[in-house]
């Protein structure tokens, strides 16, 4: 199991090697691997639905709880089915489509990696390896929105995208940290049967946390604006990411965490809001656009709202009815974008309005685009009609505003329908006219085989509910406290929801005639803009660039000596506090004898200081700062302290030959710097030399219990073997830290090389 | 600053800085030394020759480029290091052998790494002082 969990990862590496063996043998392995995963996951399907659930663990940080421990239940083995299921159609698909495209390869190594990532993202069961992997879908789904790299829209989007579900990563992460706190575990297996998260103090903020998390990453309102932008993206990675599976991942999170964080307004109420606004918000965006993927991906956005607010009402019906429309959604929506893909590839057009009559030169296009819109609709006997009549059901039995809700589902069903009629039909309609059309023709079988293949199960799984119901049922039982109780039809007869329902295509059959007139509605964008939630994104990021910019100035503005002078005063400013509340002259004990040659030493180095001020030349400024080097190390002669005078003697004597071999290039020496210059900088320094004889003499006469210092002197010779403790401290005790230390002083030697290196071809240059 | 004393004095005080670094590498467990500071002496040795001879006579007296002594440093440390990985005690722990080696008495990980140490030391502190010296060209 943890081979098929890595095996994306592995494909995802060698996908240069299988390019090398040659691109036709690596157009057949790449479908291949979904294939297996969705295969092996098909073989869990009887073992799960009976309520065995499979978990697997490997120690990792197990000091912190962090495991590479995963868990299928009903949720995890539904989500990972529909990832490598609609994984395979994609890869097969992208075959195709990005067949003779320069970065082939490149393409399906970002693929694969967001194929581990997700299916890790749905089976993991520690929540730190979960952000770990959900993290690592937003950056493949950065790499995959921004691959046509050479446009700026492209990289635009891509950047929004991560940044949006980036925070939202983030407030993840900061959830799980919390739930690890109220429970004690980062193990979701474990979590799930602690009970009563309502009852903890942090339980507000991690649910909040998690909504965000889930929010960002599903694109509900107000975060809704990075996924129509998303669309940039090549076809198969719009299908994939952006409707099928990633977008679903906070649709995931929720339904994991609902019984856990669920019966709460905070949750409940947050999610039916939120959701339905976006259902109703999104599916009104929908109606003015005229791009076929836009389109698409309103509607996507108004389903996902779908998803989120019965998950909000929270009811066995409601429940029901989110995991069959997640199902059903997935399966027509992943087709409609793979069409739109396929039209966009043979006609080089997304705009509906100039696409119609291509049923004639597409057929196989066009049946598959047929299938996918009737589910869409919700025509009978499709998925999508069973998951519009629980959907309707859920809200017809919701108590309280039930009208309300009933209005509003009304008008985003009607949309949907709207949205399938025209991105789905209206191309293959009529016959071709204009020479464009002429030129089109059927693509590759294997761009419409995989979105027939979806098409199939859709059919399937409306008429023959069984296999839905078991798994249905295994994924309620994971995410709900109570039993279920409900068994899924096709037909449920002429009731309440079934005309409902008929009234909602006919009202969005409607809709598309009067689409001209919806067109020319033309709405006061002045005002809009400030409604807009992309405004705030971009005035948001355009604030923190210029901040950063002004703090780079500040800071970092090249000259050497301002750095010395900001690292002293911070230096001062934070430590010089502490230091003057600490200081009590009482504690001084000033009867310790001065000995002569202490006297000859301290008044050696003051005469070198004195000198060093002084100098009138560099090279003079260089050799009197050496000649209180020495004298420092002579004191710690006089103190015996051998290893500390030698090192300092040796460092002294280097520093020295550094200065005097780079003297002849810096500028010319200009003692005569400005009065109030050299007050500020005495000031600067006088302090810092007060501040740090304060620290000494506290050291020296505060009497402090240290275990540290008696710990390394008792235990040098018996455990380290040698007599110098320093040393032994060096290469034993801390040898770790001196490694790590070594370690960084090579690589800024390879720095400190390249930049010389560089400096010095500038010159040539 | 091609003194005929300076480079005479030097040629005769290398071999002495660099057993006297050497020595303070090997018996820097017991009493004062060890491979900082014995790699700092050699260093200092290296720089009075480059300043005494110039760039070109003191890079061929070291023979061997100063990165090769760098990483040649850091494997060596990291070396030490296997004993512990291999025998699945805590990383870095110590192994001793007892030998009667005069100066150092046992020998174990802890030398070779601060063996390390000392390569590294006068790897990177050679490799400024000759970038530097060879920009004055």
């Amino acid at each position: 199991m943890f081979l098929i969990i890595l095996i994306s990862f592995i494909a995802s590496a060698s996908v240069p090697l299988f390019y090398r063996i040659g691109p036709k043998f690596a157009r057949i392995v790449m479908p291949a691997v979904p294939m297996i995963i969705f295969l092996y996951f098909s073989s869990l399907y009887s073992g799960v639905i009976s309520g065995d659930n499979i978990r697997l663990s490997i120690p990792w940080f197990t000091a912190l709880d962090v495991n590479f421990s995963f868990y299928i239940d009903g949720l995890g083995l539904l989500f990972s089915l529909l990832i490598s299921g609609i994984g395979f159609v994609v890869f097969l698909f992208a075959t195709g489509y990005m067949k003779g495209d320069s970065l082939e390869p490149r393409f399906f190594i970002y693929l694969y990696i967001f194929m581990g990532a997700m299916i890790g993202v749905v089976t993991a069961d520690n929540l730190i390896v979960l952000f770990l992997f959900w993290e690592l879908t937003s950056i493949s789904s950065y790499l995959l929105i921004g691959y046509y790299n050479h446009q700026e829209k492209s990289r635009y989007a891509a950047l929004q995208a991560l940044l949006v579900t980036g925070t939202g990563g983030i407030s993840l992460l900061a959830a799980f940290i919390l739930i690890y706190f109220a429970t004690g575990s980062f193990e979701f297996s474990y979590i799930k049967d602690f009970g009563l998260l309502s009852e903890n103090v942090y339980y507000p903020y991690i649910a909040i946390l998690i909504i965000l998390g889930a929010f960002t990453k599903s694109a509900q309102f107000p975060f809704h604006f990075w996924l129509p932008n998303a669309m940039v993206a090549p076809g198969p990675v719009s299908a994939y990411l952006h409707s099928a599976t990633m977008v679903k991942a906070g649709v995931f999170i929720l339904a994991k965490f609902n019984h856990l964080l669920g019966g709460e307004p905070i949750w409940n109420t947050t999610l039916l809001t939120v959701g339905l606004t976006t259902a109703v918000i999104s599916i009104f965006l929908a109606l003015k656009q005229t791009d076929i993927k836009k389109l698409l991906a309103y509607s996507t956005v108004s389903a996902l709202g779908t998803m989120v607010f019965l998950n909000g009402i929270g009811s066995e019906k409601a429940l029901l009815a989110m995991v069959v429309y997640l199902i059903a959604h997935a399966l027509y929506k992943a087709t409609l974008f793979l069409v739109a893909g396929t039209i966009d590839h043979e006609t080089g057009t997304r705009n509906v309005s100039r696409l119609y009559g291509l049923g004639r030169h597409m057929p196989y296009t066009a049946a598959a685009a047929l299938i996918a819109s009737f589910s869409q609709i919700g025509i009978i006997p499709m998925l999508g009609f069973t998951g519009k009549e629980s959907l309707l059901a859920a809200i017809l039995t919701f108590e309280g505003y039930t009208f309300l809700l009933t209005v509003l589902v009304f008008f985003s069903g009607a949309g949907m329908v709207y949205v399938a009629i025209n991105s789905g039909l209206k191309p293959f309609w009529g016959k071709a006219a204009g020479n464009a059309a002429l030129q089109v023709h059927e693509a590759p079988y294997t761009m419409w085989a995989g979105p027939i293949l979806l098409g199939l199960i859709s059919i399937f799984l409306g008429i023959y509910p069984p296999l839905l119901n078991n798994l249905v049922q295994a994924v309620y039982n994971g995410i709900s406290k109570d039993d279920f109780g409900i068994d899924i039809y096709l037909w449920h007869g002429f009731n309440a929801e079934f005309i409902i329902g008929t009234l909602v295509i006919l009202a969005g059959i409607s809709l598309y005639f009067f689409r001209e007139r919806i067109y020319s509605v033309s709405l006061p964008f002045g005002v809009i803009k400030y409604i807009k939630p992309s405004f705030y994104y971009d005035s948001g990021l355009q604030g923190i660039i210029s901040f950063s910019k002004l703090q780079t100035r500040l800071l970092q503005n090249g000259y050497l000596r301002y750095y010395i002078l900001l690292i002293i005063s911070t230096v001062l400013l934070l430590a010089g506090y502490p230091v003057i509340q600490n200081f009590e002259i009482a504690h001084i004990n000033s009867a310790t004898p001065v000995t002569f040659v202490e006297v000859i030493l301290a008044l050696l180095l003051s005469l070198s200081v004195l000198a060093t001020i002084r100098a009138k030349s560099r090279l003079a400024a260089v050799v009197s700062i050496g000649v209180v080097g020495y004298s420092l190390s002579l004191l710690f002669v006089v103190y015996g302290a051998p290893d500390l005078a030698m090192t300092q003697f040796a460092v002294e004597t280097l520093t020295v030959v550094l200065f005097v071999l780079i003297i002849y290039r810096l500028p010319k020496f200009l003692p005569a710097s400005r009065i109030s210059r050299r007050l500020r900088d005495g000031l600067v320094a006088g302090m810092a030399g007060v501040m740090m004889t304060a620290i000494t003499l506290m050291i020296l006469f505060y009497e402090r219990e240290s275990e540290l210092k008696n710990y390394f002197l008792d235990k040098s010779l018996s455990e380290g073997k040698g007599k110098n403790v320093v040393n032994v401290i060096l290469v034993d005790f801390r040898a770790l830290d001196t490694l790590g230390e070594i370690t960084v002083l090579a690589i800024a030697a390879i720095g400190v090389f390249a930049l010389i290196g560089l400096k010095s071809r500038e010159k040539k240059i | 600053m091609n003194t005929t004393v300076l480079k005479t004095a030097a040629r005769f005080l290398i071999p002495i800085f660099m057993v006297l670094s050497f020595f303070l590498l090997i018996r820097g467990h017991n009493e004062p030394g060890g491979g900082f500071i014995g790699g700092l002496v050699a260093s200092s040795a290296l720089a009075l020759y480059l300043i005494a001879a110039g760039l070109e006579e003191s890079q061929k007296l070291m023979r061997i480029k100063p990165i090769v002594l760098i990483t040649a440093g850091l494997l060596v440390a990291f070396l030490s290091t296997v004993p512990s990985i291999i025998t699945g005690l805590p990383f870095m722990t110590a192994f001793w052998i007892n030998t009667e080696i005069p100066v150092a008495g046992k020998v174990g990980t802890p030398l070779l790494f601060d063996l390390g140490v000392y390569l590294l030391v006068i790897g990177i502190t050679t490799k400024i002082i000759f970038n530097l010296a060879g920009q004055e060209k």
